[in-house]
């Protein structure tokens, strides 16, 4: 499933400019350390981090998009960030449980702190 | 297959959850920075020779070494602190210029800051280090002409002052501060 396929069956709103790709799976997790050690290109990431510290990690993994979850603000440098690597962040009003829950019904596995080896 | 002629697949092993703990004397106002594995960042002061150590900062991060699938080679990686972004502070620093130029062509620079070496000097990876940490970020890459490039932290022009993105986990913890 691509990004823009998932925008139409989940209550996902994008921040950033949209850059619609493939998603392989995904983590939910607030520690960089997590998204370094197990993130996988491709991965949808569900955080509630809003830092610019989740951008360059995300890029360094080669993440495909940001969700950040119960609706908190991003600051307009992170968003400005995000654009420059081609990573989309989105906001959705759910918590982190219930998106994963959302997207796993639709048959994207979103693992706690990453994908299993 | 020998290390030398290998293809390496990398990946992560040996991985710690732990801390990355700043302290200071406050006598000759040495500061030095380790990696403790511990639940809770310790924060005792004490002393060692001639110097009085107290906690200033901590950090949440992983300690980890890579591991060949394909040769059996491992590189550790326990001097590795932090792996941190250029946020273009300084116009002539070196990582900058190499960040910036690098940017035009998709390949996103970072660098690896390293803890001091036991004599107080700059710690840095050696070349067997920066390569496979290269190979195994640069193979999970998907995005098309997408690429990493990790250099050595002393290309920074003023530690002191620099203001990268440290990929670090801070706030984090009810007892976790500021690095």
């Amino acid at each position: 499933m691509t990004i823009a396929e998932l925008m139409k069956k989940v209550n996902m709103t994008p921040m950033s400019k949209l850059f619609d790709k493939e998603i392989t799976g995904g983590l939910v997790t607030d520690m960089v350390s997590d998204v370094m050690k197990t993130g996988q290109a491709g991965n949808l990431w569900v955080t509630v981090q809003t830092n610019k510290k989740v951008i360059a990690a995300a890029n360094l993994v080669d993440i495909t998009a940001i969700v950040i979850t119960q609706g908190k603000k991003v600051d307009a440098d992170v968003l400005q960030a995000a654009d420059k690597v081609e990573i989309t962040i989105f906001s959705t009003p759910m918590t982190s449980w219930d998106f994963v829950g959302q997207t796993h019904a639709l048959g994207i596995r979103i693992e706690p702190y990453g994908q299993p080896k | 297959m020998s290390a030398n002629t290998c293809e390496h697949e990398w990946k992560i092993i040996d991985a710690k959850d732990g801390f990355i703990i700043t302290e200071k004397c406050f006598h000759c106002n040495d500061i030095r920075e380790y990696f403790a594995r511990e639940l809770a960042p310790p924060k005792e002061e004490y002393r060692e020779g001639p110097h009085y150590y107290n906690f200033m900062a901590a950090a949440q991060t992983i300690q980890f070494d890579l591991f060949c699938e394909k040769c059996g080679t491992v590189v550790s990686l326990s001097n590795l602190m932090a792996i941190m972004q250029c946020e273009h502070c300084i116009d002539s620093c070196p990582l900058n210029l190499i960040s910036q130029s690098a940017e035009e062509q998709k390949i996103w620079a970072y660098g690896a800051l390293c803890y001091a070496t036991p004599d107080g000097k700059e710690g840095t990876l050696n070349i067997e280090q920066l390569r496979a940490l290269n190979e195994f970020f640069n193979a999970r890459i998907r995005s098309v002409g997408k690429k990493i490039l990790i250099l050595p932290g002393f290309f920074r022009a003023d530690p002191a002052n620099c203001k990268a993105i440290i990929l670090t986990d801070v706030g984090m913890l009810p007892e976790d501060e500021d690095l």
